[in-house]
């Protein structure tokens, strides 16, 4: 066994590898937390039937998940507190005044297999579901200093996580069997969703990191593309985020709950008529040095990250501050006015290489949405029903999108936003090429739902094709 | 996704020449490839930095995210020609503008990579006055100060790494810190606390696994232990540290077979002399004289080239020596020489061993007792005390510390945990 090939073949390896290698703790370092990041934030109210006095608030975590990523798949942190921050007081001055909790627990279930789920599940009980996770939700009102724990929906089921979509065999009628019956109503009136989800994101990130190199004369895209119906109407635009699933945390609330009067504000003047809201991740801080007279190891949750706008600020700030940023309040954001207030992607690049007439510095209109960096949404915009419902939001008079409205899942965040840093909501600053700017992607790649929780369902393991060598990207895999 | 940035960080090639926007492209791209990046492998990541390395030469931080990706394949393959390249590129960048903070930080991964403790102390000290709020800064220096004994600091660094940021890193780092101080129940708890918060990259999760396993197999749960390697195994499968952790639980139980085919699996994916000493055992304890010779012979091979690289300290090596009595002076030579780079429990438990093997006994206690400050639940240290103690005449203590160390575990290695049950019985 011991030739001389194989000796040398050692030998070679440990020329290699210091014999010491192995011999000191090497820790990781971490360059990305993949369980905590929060990827988008949606607040938006209810679009459904019936339902338009509820506010819907969603959050997504961990973003490109390959829905045929068995046989582990995707779950939520046990370890992390998921948080929706609400600022209703105070001219929404960043400060939480009603706090939505949610905490996850993992159970794994006896099973014959490595496989996390095993053969035709019949629904959100079945046995057969073996990595099954379920919530509590805390519910804390930091005025009173009183907080509500639920563990049941109305009716008594637990919170259960929705499993993954494996495909039509494990996991038949998906969205019928286990997506939707994953909505719980709670005693309170709210309802809830956990689970995995089609990524309501669109974007053409190809062609963006590729040196703004769009699909159409770049970075304007001619009317002709710049439409409100249907992905990919720029030819060749590619939805960089198609096929991608993200897990999502969602919750559907009666407005009244969350204004600080308890009404549901119908004049925009009135200072309860404007909400604020985060989502943020929290992990608890451990004792590091065992001592006697200290026996609690566990201390206090650290906030550790945090997520507002699309625009988020946070690569806005540079990486010696980054975990300062992310465990920070909205509160004390005018701290990092200095790297928002001046965008060098509106100077630099929008006026500096195309050539556009842009707000000179410094932008309160972006400061106005972004400091502090959270989603304002005036309560008293009537949803606009799904049919009218415009990608541009209040570009094109769509009052309830991103940035008055909160934010749907069909608001072009991209568009708007490249629209908005160009300086289309200042006086003087909305006219062409700056109000026509745009990726081309202009939709999501599968149809949004018009009922709680609104995303899309997941796009299924056995559907999900890698065959033609996109990885997924711009292949819509359906149900 | 968080996608203005991604726009704004499209600009980054332009920002290049601009000064006020360089400081926003090293944060923008961080983000935007991570996240993109986020399912692909570390050789994938390895395949888009060197072309966008290539592409645009000029723009830094695709070097240090090349310099990144390369520490992660080291850690993967144990391939250290990937660590020299990693250098090279942090020294290039370094060269090129001397605050690049991504490189500096960088820089101090490869310092401790290489056992130069003193540096990575250095720079991680001079990084957490620079960004006193960034938790990786923290947690180099804890670990500059772990491997040079220095504890108390070590737990201060890692305090304020894991208050600025509890995650995986700094879980797993507190975790084995009250491992150490004798806390093992805690250790495991925080451990899962690490394994649970998880990482982009798979093996940065396998570790803390393997980790785990090492806790629960010191501590005698060695079930529990071969859990947490097999867990390792689905998250990095062929994991050499995770397939030795498998083949020790195996051993644990008397499954020579079983162990032996895990640790040749491990010594096929990484020969290290700490998996050939583990098969030697294996082979004797299982009749197989002349495959253990093999191994034996490797092991020798090794140190041979060692020597030829001017290799002076390894107490690994010293260790392999000592438990086999084989060529024990240059035992002693190789821990007293680790000592000089390093004063951490471990190595103290080295150089004891390395004494009492060559007769030093009074020496060999005064380092074990070092060795031994926090009562760590290592239950070689508890056996190695013991052997001496035995020797300087201190027979009820020696009694009780090879209880203690039989009680932590059994079986706690193949060859000396028979061998401390031999020299308890003759005690008693």
């Amino acid at each position: 066994m011991f030739t001389n090939a194989r000796r040398f073949a050692a030998l070679a390896g440990l020329l290699c590898a210091p014999a010491f290698a192995a011999s000191h703790r090497n820790g990781p370092l971490l360059l990305e937390d993949q369980t905590a990041n929060l990827n988008d934030l949606y607040v938006f109210r209810s679009y459904e039937t019936g339902r338009s006095n509820y506010l819907v608030m969603s959050m997504s975590v961990q973003g490109f998940q390959n829905p045929d990523n068995g046989p582990s798949y995707y779950k939520f942190s046990d370890s992390v507190l998921y948080r929706f921050n609400i600022n209703n007081q105070r001219g929404l001055d960043g400060n939480p005044d009603l706090q939505i909790d949610f905490v996850f627990q993992t159970q794994l279930r006896p099973n014959p297999t490595f496989v996390s789920y095993f053969g035709a599940l019949k629904g959100i009980d079945d046995p057969g579901i073996f990595l099954y996770q379920t919530y509590v939700i805390v519910i804390r009102n930091l005025a009173t200093n009183t907080a509500t724990y639920i563990y049941n929906d109305a009716n008594g089921h637990p919170l259960s996580v929705a499993p993954p979509n494996l495909g039509p065999k494990s996991t038949p009628a998906y969205e019928a069997t286990f997506g939707h019956p994953s909505v719980f109503t709670l005693a309170n009136g709210m309802r809830v969703f956990a689970g995995p989800r089609d990524d309501a994101f669109y974007f053409d990130s190809g062609a963006t990191f590729d040196t703004l190199n769009f699909r159409a004369p770049a970075p304007v895209i001619p009317s002709s593309a710049d439409t409100n119906a249907g992905g990919g109407t720029y030819p060749n635009a590619v939805d960089g985020f198609a096929g991608y699933n993200i897990s999502l945390i969602s919750v559907e609330v009666p407005i009244g709950m969350l204004t600080s009067d308890g009404t549901v504000p119908t004049n925009t003047a009135n200072a309860d008529a404007h909400i604020g809201v985060w989502a943020s991740t929290h992990r608890q801080i451990v004792t590091v040095r065992p001592s006697p007279a200290d026996p609690i190891s566990y201390g206090n949750y650290v906030q550790v990250d945090r997520v507002g706008n699309p625009l988020t600020v946070e690569a806005l700030i540079p990486l010696p501050m980054k975990d300062y940023w992310n465990r920070s309040a909205p509160a004390q954001d005018a701290q990092f006015a200095q790297y928002i207030g001046n965008p060098y992607f509106a100077t630099g690049v929008l006026n500096g290489v195309f050539g556009l007439k842009v707000p000179p510095a410094p932008r309160n209109d972006l400061l106005g949405v972004f400091v502090p960096d959270i989603m304002r949404v005036d309560l008293t915009i009537p949803p606009t029903p799904p049919a009218s419902q415009n990608r541009l939001g209040p570009l094109a008079g769509d009052n309830a999108g991103w940035p008055f409205g909160g934010r749907r899942p069909i608001d072009d965040v991209v568009d708007i936003g490249f629209r908005a840093l160009a300086g289309v909501l200042v006086n003087g600053y909305g006219v062409a090429p700056n109000n026509q700017l745009g990726d081309g992607v202009n939709s999501n790649d599968v149809p949004l739902q018009n009922v709680f929780p609104f995303h899309a369902a997941p796009h299924a393991g056995y559907l999900h094709s890698q065959a033609n060598g996109t990885n997924g990207k711009g292949t819509p895999t359906g149900n | 996704m968080k996608i203005l940035l991604i726009l704004l960080a499209s600009s980054s090639v332009y920002a290049q020449s601009v000064g006020a926007a360089d400081r926003l492209h090293q944060a923008f791209e961080d983000r935007i490839l991570t996240e993109s990046t986020a399912s692909m492998k570390t050789d994938e990541h390895i395949s888009m930095y060197e072309t966008l390395v290539k592409a645009q030469p000029e723009v830094l931080h695709y070097q240090n995210l090349l310099a990144g990706a390369y520490i992660q394949k080291v850690r993967e393959s144990m391939d250290y020609s990937y660590l020299d390249r990693a250098s090279q590129i942090l020294n290039n960048v370094l060269a090129a503008d001397s605050k690049n903070y991504e490189a500096a930080r960088l820089r101090t991964e490869i310092a401790l990579e290489r056992h130069d403790f003193k540096s990575a102390a250095e720079y991680s000290l001079a990084l957490t006055q620079w960004a006193p709020n960034d938790s990786w800064n923290w947690g180099t220096l804890g670990d500059a100060y772990i491997e040079t004994g220095n504890y108390d600091k070590a737990a201060e660094a890692y305090q304020r790494m894991v208050s600025l940021r509890p995650d995986l890193s700094s879980y797993n780092r507190a975790a084995w810190f009250r491992f150490i101080y004798n806390d093992p129940d805690n250790a495991v708890k925080i451990m899962q606390l690490a394994i649970n918060s998880g990482s982009a990259m798979a093996e940065n999760t396998a570790w803390c696994e393997v980790e785990l396993g090492k806790i629960l197999l010191k501590t005698g749960k060695v079930k529990e232990a071969a859990q947490a390697y097999q867990a390792a195994l689905r998250y990095f499968p062929n994991y050499h540290s995770a397939l030795a952790g498998l083949a020790q639980t195996a051993a644990a139980q008397g499954d020579w077979k079983s162990a032996i085919l895990n640790m040749k699996a491990a010594q096929a994916a990484t020969p290290l002399p700490d998996y050939s000493a583990a098969l030697y055992d294996y082979y004797a304890a299982d009749g197989e004289t002349k495959e253990a010779e093999k191994q034996k012979e490797m092991i020798f091979v090794i140190d041979q080239v060692g020597q030829a690289a001017k290799e002076k300290a390894n107490r690994n090596m010293s260790i392999i020596y000592s438990d086999h009595d084989w060529n024990v002076s240059r035992a002693l030579e190789l821990a007293k020489n680790e000592l000089e780079v390093r004063g951490d429990i471990y190595t103290y438990d080295a150089l004891a061993w390395a004494l009492y093997k060559n007769k030093e006994f009074g020496e060999a206690d005064a380092a074990m007792k070092k060795a031994m400050q926090f009562k760590t639940p290592e239950p070689a240290f508890y056996y190695h005390a013991g052997l001496i103690a035995a020797a300087l005449g201190r027979k009820e203590e020696a009694r009780d510390l090879l209880k203690k160390a039989l009680e932590l575990n059994p079986r706690f290695d193949a060859r000396q945990a028979s061998l401390a049950g031999i020299a308890l019985k003759d005690l008693s």
